[in-house]
C-alpha cells in the first residue's frame, strides 16, 4: 500500500469511531458531569472514567412507568433510560455488581442480574418534570415497585438510590 | 339398654353439634382477626421500615454539619480557591432534600405529638427561608466572609435542636417498637388462650367420641352374646324336634308291632268257623283296632310332616282306578247316612299319572268323609278334572249340601285339632288332624286346598294338585320267572316277636309253604348255611343281628347262598329305611301287619310266584301298605279296585256259605230273605209302612241275623240300625229307612249275582266296572 493511502486509512479509521461519539461529546460548558461511571468499563472519555452529561443521558432511549414509593405520598411517573442501556453505553458487559453512590455519599450495591430481571431506570423526570437536587434529583434509580411484590422489600428500597452521582462498576 | 347416641346433660346430638360449632366460631374469629392484623402490620412494616424517623433525623443533622464544614472549607484560605461554588450549592440542596424527607416521613404520627419535632421543623424552615436566596449565589457566599460567618452561626444554632430531634426520633422509634412488641405479646397471649380453649373443646369431643365408641363396643358384645344364646336355643329346639321325630319313629315301631299281632290274629279268627254273632263281635273288634291304627297313622303323618321328613313315593297311578276305589268305600258310608254320593272324573284326564297313590287317596277320603260327616241330608259330589290354569294340574272338587261354615270357621279350618264346634266334635268324631294333613299333602304335590262355604247351604272344597302324566308300568314289571305259583317254597322266617311268629306261621301254612323259624338274624345266617332255602323273611328290628345287617352278611357270603331271595318285613314307613334296605341287598318289602296280598306281591317281585291279576293302581315295585290308611277310611280292607262288592258282601263269609251249603239250600235261603212278598226284607218294609214298631224291631232283628250269617255287611248295618231305632228309641222310622233297606237289598242281590258269576268262571283280568 502507498504511504499516502495508509495515512488516509488511518485518518478514516480514527475518525470513524468518533462519528457516533459526536452524540456523546461532552458539553464543554458543563464542568461537572451529571453521572460519572468508573471501574470495569469498556469505554472511557475522561481519563479512567466515563462522564455522562444530561444531554447524553437524555439521548439514550427513555422509558417510563408509574409506581408508588415509600418517599412520595402517591404513585409518581418516573422517566429515564434503562440502567442496562447506560451500562451498555460504557460497555460494562462483564460487570457483576454496580455500586451506586449518591451526592451525600450514600452507597448501594446493585447486582447485574437486577438490570436484566427488572426494567430498572435511572429516572431524570418525575411526572414529566426535571428533578431538582432538593427533591432527590437530578438522577434517581427507580425500580418498578408496583409490578412485583418481591420488589417491595428493604433490599430493593435500599438499591433505589436518589441524588445519584457515581456508578462504580465491578 | 337402649342403644342410641350418647347424650350427656340431656342434650340431643344436634344441639351438641351446634354448641360446638358456635364455640369454635367464637374462638376462631378473634384468632383470624388477630392474624389478619399482624399480617397487615408486617406488610406495612415491609414498606415503611427503610426510612424510619430516626434515620431521617440523623441524616438531617449530618447534612447540616456537612454544610457547615463546606462553608468552613470556603473560609479556609488554603482551600478557598478549590471550593467549587456548584458543589456548595449542591450541598445546600442536599441539606434541603433531607428537610423535605424529614417533614414528609411516612410515620409522622410517631413524632407529630412531640414538641422537639415541631421546634426542629420550624427552625429548619426558618433557615430555609433565610438561606435560599443566599445559596442561589454561591460565588458571593464564598467571597463574603461575613455572610459566611452569619450562615455558619445560624447553622450552629440548629445543632442542639436537631440533636434533640434525633434523640426524640430514636425514642419515638423505640416506643413504637415497644408498643409493637406489647401488641404482639398481647396477641400471642390471646392466641394462646384461644388455642387452649380449642384444644379443650377438641379433647372434650374426643372424650365423647371415645365414650360413644366404648358404648358401641359394649352393645356389639351384648348382641354377639345374644346371637350366641339364640343360636344355642335354636340348636336346642332343633335337637328337641329331632329327638321327637326319633321318638315317634321308634314309638311307631313299638306300637305297630303289637298291632300286627292284634290284627293278624283277628284276621286269622275271621277265617275260622264262627257264629254270626261271633262274627259280628269280631267285626266290631276289627273296626276298633283299625280305627285306632288310623288315628296312629294320622299322628305319625303329622309329626313326620312337622319334622320335614315326609316324602311322597311317586309311581304311575291309574286315576280312574283310584276314583273307583274311593267311590266304593265311600258309597256305603254315604248311604248309611241317607246321602247320595256322586263321583265323577272328566274325560280329558290322563289315565296314568305320576303320583303317590296312597296319599292321593288319603286326601280324597278325608274330604269326602268330612262332607259325609257334616251333611245331614242331600248330596255330595266329588269331581276330578283338569285344571285349566295349570299345566299338568288336576282339580278335585267336593261339594256338599251340609251345614256349611261361617267365615271365622273357614279361616281356622285347617288348624290342628280345629273342629267346628265342640258339640259337633263329639258327635262326628275324628282326630282333628285330617285337614291339616290333607293340606300339607296337597302342598307337597304342588297344589293347595281351598274352601268356600255358606252356613246352611253347604261347602265346596277345592283341591288343586300337580300330577304329571306317566307311562303305565310296563309288562315286565309284573312278570316273574317261570316258577309256578303252587310250588311250595322253603321259607326261613326270622322274627323275634312270638305273636308275629305264630301269625306268620299260620299265614304261610295257608299259602301252602314250608316255614322254618328262628329268633334273630344270627340264627338265620347259621340256618341258611346248614340247609338251602328258597326265601328268607327277615324282620327289621331283631336282637343280635337285625334285618339289614343279616342281609349284608348273607350277601357277603360266597357261593349261591348269597343270592337267596330276601324279603324284609318291617313296620317302618320312613322312606329312608327302604333306601337303605335296597342298598343292603334286600329284594322286596312287606309291611307289618303282614297280609297275604302283600306277601304275594313281594314274592312276585322276587320272581318266586307268577303274578295274579294285579289291581292296576298298585305298583308291584312298592307294595302298598294296606294299613297306612287314616282314621277316616272305612274299616274295611281294601276291595278289588273295580267292584264295591266287598262293601256289601263279605267275600270270605259268603264263600264259606256257598262251600258249606248245597246250592238248593242256598237259593232257598236267599229267597227267604229277598223275595217278595214274604222275604224278610219286604216284611220289614211293610212293618215300617204300617208303623208297627214291634214288628219292625222283630223283623229287623231277624234280617240282621240272616245277613250276618251270609256276610251281607251292608244289610247287617242297616238292619241293625233299624232294630236299634225300633227297640231302644222313640224316633220315627219312616219312608227313608224303608227305602234304604229296599235299596240295599237290591244292591246286595246284584252283588250276589256277580259273585256267583265270578265263582263260575275263572277270574279274568277284568278291570272295567
Amino acid at each position: 500500500m502507498k504511504h499516502r493511502d495508509r495515512l488516509l486509512l488511518a485518518g478514516a479509521l480514527l475518525c470513524g469511531p468518533l462519528l457516533p461519539m459526536t452524540a456523546l461529546a461532552l458539553d464543554a460548558t458543563q464542568s461537572r458531569p451529571a453521572l460519572r461511571v468508573i471501574g470495569n468499563i469498556g469505554t472511557k472519555n475522561a481519563g479512567e472514567a466515563f462522564h455522562f452529561d444530561m444531554k447524553m443521558i437524555e439521548a439514550l432511549p427513555q422509558h417510563s412507568f408509574t409506581t408508588s414509593t415509600p418517599w412520595f405520598p402517591k404513585p409518581m411517573k418516573f422517566t429515564g433510560p434503562l440502567l442496562s442501556d447506560v451500562l451498555a453505553t460504557v460497555k460494562a458487559s462483564k460487570a457483576t455488581r454496580i455500586k451506586a453512590i449518591a451526592i451525600n455519599d450514600y452507597q448501594a450495591s446493585i447486582p447485574m442480574s437486577d438490570t436484566v430481571k427488572y426494567p430498572v431506570i435511572v429516572a431524570l423526570l418525575i411526572d414529566g418534570k426535571a428533578i431538582p437536587v432538593r427533591e432527590k434529583g437530578p438522577l434517581f434509580v427507580v425500580y418498578p415497585f408496583d409490578s412485583s411484590a418481591e420488589l417491595r422489600s428493604s433490599v430493593y428500597y435500599e438499591r433505589s438510590v436518589w441524588q445519584l452521582k457515581t456508578l462504580e462498576i465491578q | 339398654m337402649k342403644p342410641g347416641p350418647p347424650n350427656p346433660g340431656g342434650w340431643s346430638g344436634r344441639r351438641w353439634a351446634m354448641a360446638l360449632a358456635l364455640l369454635l366460631l367464637v374462638t376462631l374469629t378473634p384468632l383470624l382477626w388477630i392474624q389478619w392484623q399482624q399480617y397487615r402490620m408486617l406488610a406495612d412494616l415491609a414498606v415503611h421500615q427503610v426510612d424510619s424517623p430516626m434515620w431521617q433525623a440523623y441524616q438531617l443533622e449530618r447534612e447540616a454539619m456537612r454544610l457547615r464544614h463546606s462553608l468552613q472549607d470556603a473560609a479556609n484560605p488554603a482551600t478557598t480557591a478549590a471550593t467549587d461554588p456548584l458543589a456548595l450549592s449542591e450541598r445546600y440542596e442536599v441539606f434541603l432534600s433531607r428537610v423535605d424527607l424529614m417533614i414528609n416521613i411516612p410515620r409522622q404520627d410517631l413524632l407529630s405529638s412531640s414538641t422537639e419535632f415541631h421546634n426542629g421543623v420550624a427552625l429548619v424552615k426558618d433557615f430555609e427561608r433565610y438561606a435560599d436566596p443566599i445559596f442561589a449565589k454561591p460565588q458571593q457566599l464564598i467571597a463574603d466572609s461575613a455572610l459566611r460567618a452569619q450562615v455558619m452561626d445560624r447553622l450552629q444554632a440548629m445543632d442542639a435542636p436537631l440533636s434533640e430531634l434525633t434523640r426524640k426520633a430514636n425514642q419515638a422509634v423505640s416506643r413504637f417498637v415497644d408498643q409493637r412488641n406489647q401488641q404482639l405479646r398481647e396477641q400471642a397471649m390471646l392466641v394462646w388462650i384461644l388455642a387452649s380453649i380449642q384444644i379443650a373443646i377438641m379433647l372434650l369431643f374426643v372424650g365423647m367420641l371415645v365414650r360413644h365408641i366404648r358404648r358401641q363396643q359394649r352393645q356389639y358384645a351384648e348382641l354377639a352374646s345374644l346371637n350366641q344364646e339364640l343360636a344355642s336355643a335354636r340348636d336346642l329346639a332343633e335337637a328337641a324336634n329331632h329327638g321327637k321325630s326319633v321318638f315317634l319313629a321308634n314309638m311307631s315301631h313299638e306300637i305297630r308291632t303289637p298291632f300286627q299281632g292284634l290284627l293278624g290274629m283277628l284276621n286269622v279268627l275271621d277265617d275260622a268257623t264262627l257264629t254270626g254273632q261271633q262274627r259280628d263281635y269280631l267285626q266290631t273288634a276289627r273296626d276298633s283296632a283299625l280305627h285306632l291304627l288310623g288315628v296312629l297313622n294320622d299322628i305319625l303323618d303329622v309329626s313326620t310332616m312337622e319334622s320335614g321328613t315326609l316324602k311322597l313315593s311317586t309311581a304311575p297311578v291309574h286315576l280312574p282306578g283310584v276314583m273307583q276305589e274311593v267311590d266304593g268305600l265311600m258309597q256305603v258310608a254315604a248311604r248309611d247316612k241317607g246321602l247320595s254320593l256322586r263321583m265323577g272324573a272328566a274325560g280329558d284326564l290322563p289315565e296314568w299319572v305320576s303320583a303317590d297313590a296312597t296319599r292321593l287317596r288319603q286326601i280324597m277320603f278325608n274330604l269326602i268323609n268330612n262332607a259325609i260327616k257334616f251333611t245331614e241330608r242331600g248330596s255330595i259330589s266329588a269331581e276330578l278334572a283338569r285344571d285349566p290354569q295349570a299345566a299338568n294340574g288336576v282339580v278335585f272338587t267336593v261339594r256338599d249340601t251340609g251345614l256349611g261354615m261361617d267365615a271365622t270357621t273357614q279361616q281356622q279350618l285347617f288348624n290342628r285339632f280345629y273342629q267346628a264346634d265342640s258339640s259337633l266334635r263329639r258327635r262326628v268324631g275324628g282326630s282333628g288332624l285330617g285337614l291339616e294333613i290333607s293340606r300339607n299333602l296337597a302342598r307337597m304335590m304342588g297344589g293347595d286346598i281351598a274352601v268356600h262355604s255358606s252356613p246352611g247351604v253347604g261347602s265346596v272344597f277345592t283341591v288343586k294338585l300337580h300330577l304329571p302324566p306317566a307311562a303305565p308300568p310296563g309288562e315286565d314289571a309284573t312278570l316273574g320267572t317261570e316258577a309256578n305259583a303252587a310250588r311250595p317254597l322253603r321259607i326261613l322266617v326270622a322274627e323275634d316277636h312270638p305273636i308275629n311268629l305264630k301269625y306268620m306261621g299260620i299265614l304261610l301254612k295257608r299259602m301252602g309253604h314250608e316255614a322254618t323259624f328262628c329268633g334273630n338274624g344270627q340264627e338265620a345266617l347259621a340256618l341258611l348255611q346248614s340247609r338251602p332255602f328258597d326265601l328268607l323273611l327277615l324282620d327289621y328290628h331283631m336282637p343280635v343281628l337285625d334285618g339289614l345287617a343279616a342281609t349284608e352278611a348273607i350277601r357277603a357270603l360266597e357261593g349261591p347262598l348269597s343270592q337267596v331271595k330276601i324279603i324284609l318285613v318291617t313296620a317302618d314307613v320312613v322312606n329312608d329305611t327302604r333306601q337303605r334296605a335296597h342298598d343292603a341287598g334286600v329284594d322286596a318289602f312287606a309291611s307289618k301287619p303282614l297280609q297275604i296280598e302283600d306277601l304275594q306281591k313281594a314274592m312276585v317281585h322276587c320272581g318266586l310266584m307268577d303274578p295274579e291279576p294285579v289291581a292296576a293302581s298298585e305298583d308291584p315295585d312298592f307294595p302298598h301298605n294296606h294299613f297306612l290308611f287314616s282314621s277316616y277310611e272305612l274299616t274295611v280292607p281294601l276291595p278289588d279296585a273295580d267292584q264295591p262288592i266287598n262293601a256289601l258282601i263279605d267275600a270270605e263269609c259268603f264263600h264259606q256259605m256257598v262251600d258249606m251249603m248245597p246250592a238248593a239250600s242256598l237259593d232257598g235261603m236267599l229267597r227267604s230273605v229277598f223275595d217278595a212278598p214274604d222275604g224278610n226284607v219286604h216284611v220289614l218294609a211293610r212293618c215300617i209302612e204300617a208303623g208297627d214298631r214291634a214288628g219292625v224291631g222283630f223283623n229287623a232283628h231277624k234280617l240282621k241275623g240272616a245277613a250276618m250269617l251270609m256276610g251281607f255287611r251292608a244289610l247287617v248295618v242297616s238292619s241293625a240300625q233299624i232294630e236299634h231305632l225300633a227297640t231302644h228309641t222313640q224316633d220315627p222310622i219312616g219312608r227313608a229307612q224303608r227305602d234304604d233297606i229296599l235299596h240295599e237289598a237290591a244292591l246286595t242281590q246284584k252283588a250276589i249275582q256277580r259273585f256267583k258269576r265270578s265263582a263260575q268262571h275263572p277270574p279274568a283280568a277284568d278291570l272295567a266296572a
